[in-house]
């Protein structure tokens, strides 16, 4: 589903070159949980960007879903993005002049989702991640904890093939945390690709691989049994 | 999707009510103003295109060739009319017409009014469209004795009654009789009268200069042509030339066409001319202050938005994650920013309906802001929208839509870089913009004051003067005797002309001693009776005034006393004693007058003859001591109603009169005196803004200086001076424009100010100060801010 062939990526800011990425080949499957550790800086971020169709990769080609993309203008790659790639931050990014309904809403109306098909659909993420009772809230409204389901919601809500999770855990305490992990193992025992950055070893073990980045490169990837611990 | 534009949008509007309602009001402001000029410019531009014909319509402008300059009359010879359309089959109508202002006429039931009489061949009605709403266009001036009233007129004049085949006495010797009624001229034509008699009376009139209607050597009638449809101007003027030749042995004069639709705004250049005149440089200039307040208006709602861009930056990243393409971004903050230009709008609307009143006062128009009757405002209305909303919108939509959302949802996100160097050449364009208001203003102002205090040549303090009517020349001696016998009177005269209304007679070229082929020009000439000099206060140079005012037009020798330019334009080397010619009467000089100015200051001094003939005598002019001057008014009033029980004391004193002939420089000041302000404020409420988020963004930097042992005087200053370094260089950039623009203003004015370098000083100040003002109550609340609080926010 996902295949990475010597990804290179390289920032300039005025005379200062710095390779985030150097020669990273990576290949994801369909279904699979990937986990993504390694030190501050070492470009856990950047891979997730390129990954997620954020970002262009300097070098190198990336296939996503069998399909060279690698050089795509923005507006191809927004559209590859939409309804394929669901994306959850450390820092939540909720829209805060949206209630915890148009957030999730969303996804679905850039989709062009019918009105009641989006009620319908958004109704039910929102049963699912236990914050139906909060729909017409402000995310100021709501904790750490919750935010993140709500964050979570819109990520899934348009029923992605993949999540891509930036140290999803890393803002909440550990009661919060567990329960978004528990989240993201549910949808991916439903078949939910997951990709996600973190720095904690023990939320990194629940998924099925673990891939280690330093300085740009991959050093090691640990492939673990598929059922979890 | 557009629900949920419209929803965030109104959210961040009450969120962020301050900068919403600074955005608001500015743009709404710089609407408002917006719309007043359109309204005036469109009523500027409708003058005289209500008539059917008035493609084809023109006026005769005749021209002198001076050899010192060229002079443009819209005065020619009676006989031209009914020359031009038997020598020319593309003329199709021609008509003549003579403004007789201040006439008194009186009804059957003894109703007096003073009106003002137009007189116009039949035709007039035919090329013109003043509908009748009574009498026969074609037949309502074809007998002499016919008159046609404005509905006004009749209603002044007999009430509810029906006005048709009633008569009229003018100036209690001439009985005319009603043929028509016609509607009010709308205020929007040059022609403006009460009533029209046929131009053949124009001999009653002017009985003194003997035959009129077939003389070309008269000066002083609006010809009117209107030609065929297949027939321009353009054409037409080039077979005019060398035509006036053909009648008017020896002249130079030549003629030309000035299409009607042009007359009102396009006449600068034209000397005395029938009306108060619009001009298009004021068109021009007012139109060019309504863009630059909309330009500014505008320039705050960009910065602004760009501004606070980092408060909407999270939202655009995420919205370009879940599948927003660019375009769809641009779409959302363009119908953002629309949304807030319409509210503008509608305010800007409101505030047009509060300040109309006003504005028509300082204007002298009559305007309304009446969309549903007139379609041309509301698309006026509308365009002015859609611009707005283009250029307030286009730039943040742009902006805002080209966030990388990698970038902006790290956190570490700025609004800095290059959004933030536009932000400054905005900022530098609305200062220039109102640096150079506020330069013009101070321009506008002294030229204004430079004229109305400029020496005239004569005391113009004290002086009453009263319209006579026809009746009144021969009571002017016993008239005089009386009144000089009240104390509170110190002299009387009477003059044909008033000084503020530029001279009644331009008579044709003048015959004297040594006079050259290639000098040929016009004399002003003016009628004034003994006690003249006295009266006005005038300085006698050679010889001595004119005497036996008691003369009538009879006698054939004449004296005339002539002003110095005419003197030095003749070149006479001893002056008093010769004789000279002029609209076939022989005249002695008998002395020479010291210049003084009897046009408005607009025109350079021309030369003119003071000439003796007590036919010609409009008005009287009294000087009153100035102890005791409502006693002195009464007393000249119970004279005054002795004499002519019938007019109605119209006394009035000079100075006023001096004052409304700059009028239209006074409008424009005033005008421009409310646009400046406004425009410094909106500028200033986009200051306020930019500099209240910038102070909020440098809260960190402002922290670590603070810790560092910063003083409040050195941070005020630091945040201050940055604002005040973009004040002055948009005083560099204003100077130069404002000094060229002014110069190019100035150089219509025949005598005029030089431009002081100290109003360039001033403005600067000014600019500087308000400008500090808006800021340094910021940056003086940003330095005094908690650093703990500043540093625990990273």
């Amino acid at each position: 589903m996902i295949k990475t062939v010597s990804l290179k990526k390289i920032y300039t800011t005025d005379e200062v070159e710095t390779t985030a990425l150097n020669n990273v080949n990576l290949e994801i499957k369909e279904g699979e949980f990937v986990s993504i550790m390694g030190p501050s800086g070492c470009g856990k971020s950047t891979l997730l960007n390129l990954l997620g169709l954020l970002d262009n990769p300097s070098e190198g080609e990336y296939f996503f879903m069998e399909e060279q993309v690698s050089q795509y203008s923005e507006r191809k790659r927004a559209t590859v993005r939409k309804g394929s790639i669901g994306f959850v931050f450390q820092s939540f990014n909720l829209i805060d002049e949206l209630t915890v309904f148009e957030n999730v809403e969303l996804p679905l109306l850039y989709l062009g989702v019918s009105g009641s098909e989006r009620k319908k659909r958004v109704e039910e993420v929102l049963e699912q991640m236990q914050i139906m009772a909060r729909r017409n809230h402000f995310p100021q409204q709501l904790s750490g904890g919750q935010q993140q389901r709500v964050a979570v919601a819109r990520a899934v809500v348009a029923r992605p093939k993949v999540i891509l999770a930036d140290e999803p855990t890393g803002n909440l305490d550990s009661k919060h945390g567990d329960e978004v992990m528990d989240l993201l193992n549910q949808l991916n025992e439903e078949g939910t690709t997951i990709i996600m950055v973190t720095h904690s070893p023990s939320y990194a073990e629940r998924g099925q691989r673990v891939v280690h980045l330093f300085d740009g490169h991959i050093v090691t990837e640990n492939i673990k049994d598929k059922f979890h611990v | 999707m557009y629900r949920n534009y419209l929803k965030i949008t109104l959210r961040n509007i009450v969120r962020y009510r301050g900068y919403t309602f600074i955005n608001v009001t500015g743009l709404a402001l710089g609407l408002a103003c917006c719309i007043l000029i359109m309204l005036w410019v469109t009523d500027e531009i409708s003058f005289d295109k209500f008539h059917n014909n008035y493609k084809n319509i023109y006026r005769v402008i005749a021209c002198y060739n001076d050899t010192e300059q060229t002079e443009y009359e819209w005065k020619t010879a009676p006989p031209l009319a009914a020359a031009l359309k038997a020598d020319f089959p593309e003329v199709t109508t021609v008509t003549r017409y003579r403004s007789m202002p201040e006439h008194l006429f009186k009804s059957p039931e003894n109703i007096s009014q003073e009106l003002d009489l137009g007189l116009a061949d039949p035709e007039f009605l035919n090329m013109f469209t003043f509908p009748l709403t009574a009498g026969d266009i074609r037949t309502a001036l074809a007998e002499p004795n016919s008159i046609v009233i404005t509905e006004k007129t009749a209603q002044r004049l007999f009430g509810n009654q029906d006005p048709m085949g009633k008569s009229l006495t003018v100036d209690n010797s001439l009985d005319l009789t009603v043929t028509g009624v016609m509607a009010d001229v709308p205020a929007n034509s040059h022609l403006q009268f009460d009533c029209l008699a046929p131009f053949v009376l124009v001999e009653r009139f002017m009985q003194e200069f003997g035959s009129v209607l077939d003389n070309w050597g008269m000066g002083g009638f609006a010809t009117y042509v209107q030609l065929g449809d297949a027939a321009t101007g353009d054409d037409f003027n080039g077979k005019l030339g060398g035509y006036l030749g053909k009648y008017h042995d020896d002249t130079k004069t030549e003629l030309s066409l000035q299409p009607l639709k042009d007359i009102y705004l396009y006449s600068a250049n034209i000397q005395n001319n029938l009306y108060g005149n619009g001009d298009i440089k004021y068109v021009y200039i007012f139109s060019l202050i309504a863009l630059f307040i909309l330009f500014i208006a505008c320039i705050n709602f960009m910065n602004l938005t760009t501004a606070r861009s980092a408060n909407r930056a999270k939202e655009i990243g995420l919205r370009k994650v879940v599948g927003a393409d660019r375009y769809q971004i641009i779409t959302q903050f363009f119908g953002e920013s629309s949304l807030l230009a319409f509210i503008a709008l509608i305010f800007a609307v409101l505030l047009v309906e509060l300040f109309l009143p006003t504005f028509n006062n300082l204007s002298g128009k009559e305007l309304s802001i009446a969309f549903f009757e007139n379609p041309g405002i509301l698309i006026g209305l509308s365009l002015i929208a859609l611009f707005t909303c283009l250029l307030s919108g286009t730039y943040p939509a742009l902006f805002l839509s080209s966030f990388k959302p990698v970038k902006v949802l790290k956190g570490s996100f700025k609004s800095g870089g290059s959004g933030a160097i536009l932000r400054k050449v905005l900022v530098v364009a609305q200062f220039t913009i109102s640096i150079l208001l506020i330069i013009s203003t101070l321009i506008v102002s002294g030229q204004i004051d430079f004229m109305r205090q400029k020496k005239l040549g004569f005391n113009r303090e004290q002086l009453v003067y009263m319209k006579m009517t026809s009746d009144f020349p021969g009571q002017y001696g016993a008239l005089k005797t009386e009144l000089l016998q009240n104390p509170g009177i110190a002299s009387v005269t009477a003059t044909s002309s008033l000084p503020t209304h530029g001279i009644v007679f331009s008579t044709s070229p003048v015959q004297w001693p040594g006079k050259t082929d290639d000098q040929d020009w016009l004399l002003n000439a003016v009628s004034a009776g003994e006690d003249y000099i006295e009266t006005f206060g005038m300085e006698m140079l050679e010889g001595r005034f004119l005497t036996g005012e008691s003369r009538t037009s009879s006698d054939t020798i004449r004296e005339a006393v002539l002003n110095e330019t005419a003197v030095k334009k003749m070149n006479l080397d001893s002056p008093v004693g010769k004789s000279i010619e002029f609209s076939n009467l022989k005249v002695t000089i008998t002395g020479v007058v010291k210049d003084y100015y009897f046009q408005s200051l607009h025109h350079s001094m021309e030369p003119l003859a003071i000439i003796s003939v007590p036919e010609w005598y409009n008005y009287i002019f009294v000087r009153i001591n100035s102890d005791s001057i409502p006693q002195t008014m009464a007393s000249i009033e119970r004279v005054w109603k002795k004499f002519s029980p019938d007019t109605p004391f119209n006394g009035s004193f000079l100075n006023e009169d001096y004052e409304n002939l700059y009028r239209s420089e006074q409008r424009m000041r005033q005008v421009f005196n409310y646009f400046t302000i406004l425009a410094i404020c909106i500028s200033c409420l986009g200051l306020f803004g930019l500099a209240a988020y910038m102070a909020e963004q440098r809260t960190r930097e402002i922290g670590i200086r603070k810790v560092l042992g910063a003083s409040l005087a050195s941070l005020t200053f630091m945040i201050s001076s940055e604002f005040i370094k973009w004040v002055l260089i948009a005083n560099a950039i204003a100077w130069p424009l404002a000094f060229l623009v002014m110069n190019r203003w100035l150089e219509s004015f025949a005598y005029r100010i030089s431009i002081n370098w100290t109003v360039f000083m001033l403005s600067g100040a000014m600019a500087v100060i308000i400008a500090l003002l808006t800021v340094s109550f910021l940056a003086f609340k940003a330095a005094l801010s908690d650093p703990v609080k500043a540093l625990k926010h990273e």
